[in-house]
């Protein structure tokens, strides 16, 4: 895959990923009540999703870095620290059904998201890393990738770790489901 | 595709449907609507990751310059700088330092600092004229069309550039021959071709001065 597929593809997938959570997000806000049948409904698989999400970030990210050639910056690998054992800790939860994993992964989710914040704000505003010169070796506010005039490297690191949070959010455990009617006779 | 599982009561649960399927389904065929816009957008594959904005340049005579630290105890200053020798954009031959006393600026077209700082020395060159008896000159380099406000030709160009600028190679043999220190990156020579200062990072119009004042002075 060439890089300009490539990127193209993660920015496909980010918003796809943004246009879900602020779905949720409107429905959270707007109606309780189908904000409950969405738990219903995607609740059990949440767990299952949400290690989707955090393997395609991990491999995404490596392909950035080790395919397209783009080196990461410091903030890419604090990043990095907080997505890769999300796809390994996340994983084993969707195996074992371990919707307690919450209280491991959101704060790593959080962290995660938090350093993309400030990554975002960087890139906008270089003088927030350094006061008057911009660094020789792969300084934090190089845009490597900018897709929809919006959609830079850590933009989709930020929208991983929201769309994360919105899963671990909406999991439930197995036994919390609708119950279905009986088969009839 | 609804699913239905035992819970712990033994009760059939309805688990909706497999959404994990469809959201494997929907990441391949947004995957395969990649390969077909990308394909859609022709191939510019062309100059490599500096994109054809970068030329060779020849560097002889003095050594590369110790790195920089702090320009208060620069262990350049007094060393004779490298001769840079190569093109302009335009393809015109250029040669730095030349026979007079100059200030050297090193420009990085993706730095958002460079691009603050070109307009202010645009404007200021354009208000007050070239100095006497001392040469501006700017270096464009570390070029890669993966970054932001890329071609650099085409940004200077629009910023009403007037100052001759060298064109560094793909390898930044200009900047790395005199060690720059960040981006934007200054250098005062005098007229024996030795440094006098050098300043990393934005600087306003009265330090431009100065330092055009330090190059002539010596």
């Amino acid at each position: 895959m060439d890089t300009d597929t490539g990127t193209l593809f993660l920015a496909l997938l980010a918003i796809a990923s943004q246009l879900t959570i602020l779905a949720v997000a409107v429905i959270a806000i707007g109606s309780r009540p189908t904000l409950r049948r969405v738990r219903v409904a995607v609740g059990h698989q949440a767990l299952q999703l949400a290690f989707l999400v955090a393997l395609v970030s991990t491999l995404g990210s490596l392909w950035l870095s080790e395919s397209a050639g783009f080196p990461p910056c410091r903030l890419c690998w604090y990043q990095r620290i907080a997505m890769y054992p999300l796809s390994v800790v996340l994983g084993v939860a969707a195996l074992r059904r371990d919707v307690a994993v919450r209280v491991y992964a959101l704060p790593l989710v959080l962290i995660g998201a938090a350093l993309s914040t400030w990554h975002v704000l960087i890139e906008r505003f270089p003088s927030l890393e350094s006061s008057t010169s911009c660094e020789i070796s792969n300084p934090c506010s190089i845009r490597w990738v900018e897709r929809f005039g919006y959609l830079t490297i850590p933009t989709m690191a930020l929208t991983a770790f929201a769309l994360l949070a919105t899963l671990l959010v909406l999991a439930i455990k197995e036994d919390h489901g609708q119950e279905a009617p009986e088969p009839s006779r | 595709m609804a699913r239905k599982r035992p819970n712990r009561r033994g009760r059939a649960v309805d688990r909706g449907p497999n959404l994990t399927v469809y959201v494997v389904v929907a990441v391949v065929v947004l995957g395969v609507v990649a390969v077909v816009l990308s394909r859609g957008g022709g191939d510019d594959d062309d100059g490599g990751a500096a994109g054809g904005e970068t030329r060779a340049v020849t560097v002889s005579g003095a050594d590369t310059l110790p790195p920089f630290t702090d320009p208060s105890t620069d262990p350049a200053r007094g060393a004779e700088v490298p001769t840079l020798t190569g093109e302009r954009f335009d393809g015109g031959a250029i040669t730095i330092p030349g026979s007079r006393p100059a200030v050297v600026m090193f420009l990085a077209h993706w730095c958002s600092h460079c691009q603050a700082e070109v307009p202010r020395v645009a404007a200021w060159l354009a208000a007050n004229g070239p100095p006497d008896g001392v040469d501006l000159f700017a270096v464009s380099t570390s070029v890669n069309r993966a970054q932001g406000n890329f071609p650099p030709s085409a940004w200077l160009e629009r910023e009403g550039w007037e100052i001759a600028t060298l064109v560094d190679s793909d390898d930044n043999a200009a900047a790395t021959a005199w060690a720059i220190g960040g981006f934007p990156f200054f250098v005062a020579v005098n007229g024996d071709g030795e440094v006098v200062a050098r300043i990393s990072g934005e600087i306003e119009t009265s330090t431009l001065e100065a330092l055009i004042e330090a190059a002539r002075t010596g």
